[in-house]
């Protein structure tokens, strides 16, 4: 391990594990697109557990297929809360 | 005359993101934040690629969260608070799967045949404090955040913070001098 910088304080010391960790390049870019796309329009929000349609068997063999059991309501529209 | 978002302070691009929904005005406090708070995370996971990753889930969950942001001028604060919480959430799923981020440096430092550098050394230094000591030294001795700055951080009293620091550093110095000695 040659060439070793002064070391005195825990300053120092950061300084050798942390000088050069510098952001890959294009991260700046990446980070702002996965921003615009995770808070856009067309965001996907995961909707509340208590709001999710059950996966519980149909209560009735006379269910219409789609139609969900439980306290859940039917999930056609994801992106609204 | 445009307006120049590299000339505005962070309260002015809080509000201008919060207001009217300005990108361009998160896009330069990302601009401005990410390389400091890569740099913090990468002491706190010693990974670059997962430490860009929890960056963008940082500043993803702060765009969500900005109307939550009290005082605006104090956003760089208050982004290590979401950071620190995104890092620890990550490390406890490497704890649930037995895997240590810091396990390649400490390999290099024990294996006498390895290209191990000080990089290495001191990145396993950090490795062998508690994530939340890992940070508070981080934030005082790297990011040179005052306490009071660094209780909010951590969610701590200002004394509790006063003394994860302690010993946070001391036992920095003595986990470097055991390693040094190990090395000669």
């Amino acid at each position: 391990m040659g060439n070793r910088k002064k070391r005195d304080t825990v300053q120092d010391l950061l300084a050798i594990a942390l000088d050069d960790a510098n952001l890959p390049e294009g991260a700046e870019k990446r980070c702002i697109e996965r921003v615009a796309v995770e808070t856009g329009p067309f965001r996907v929000i995961p909707r509340p557990a208590h709001l999710r349609p059950s996966r519980a068997a149909p209560a009735s063999l006379d269910e219409a297929p789609g139609q969900q059991s439980g306290a859940g309501e039917s999930g056609t529209n994801a992106n609204s809360e | 005359m445009q307006q120049r978002w590299s000339d505005l302070d962070d309260g002015a691009l809080v509000e201008a993101y919060r207001n009217q929904a300005a990108d361009a005005a998160f896009a330069e406090l990302v601009r401005r934040y990410q390389p400091r708070l890569f740099r913090v995370l990468v002491g706190m996971v010693n990974d670059p690629i997962l430490a860009e990753e929890l960056c963008q889930r940082t500043l993803v969950k702060a765009a969500l969260n900005m109307h939550q942001l009290n005082k605006a001028q104090a956003f760089y604060g208050w982004l290590l608070r979401v950071a620190r919480t995104q890092a620890l959430d990550e490390l406890k799923h490497y704890a649930r799967r037995n895997r240590d981020p810091f396990e390649e440096s400490l390999m290099g430092t024990v294996d006498p045949g390895a290209n191990h550098t000080e990089k290495h050394l001191v990145r396993a230094i950090l490795g062998r404090l508690s994530p939340d000591e890992r940070l508070a030294v981080l934030l005082a001795d790297w990011e040179q955040r005052s306490t009071e700055e660094i209780s909010k951080i951590l969610g701590l009293k200002l004394s509790a913070t006063k003394m994860r620091i302690t010993r946070a550093r001391s036992r920095f110095r003595a986990v470097y001098k055991e390693m040094m000695a190990a090395h000669g």
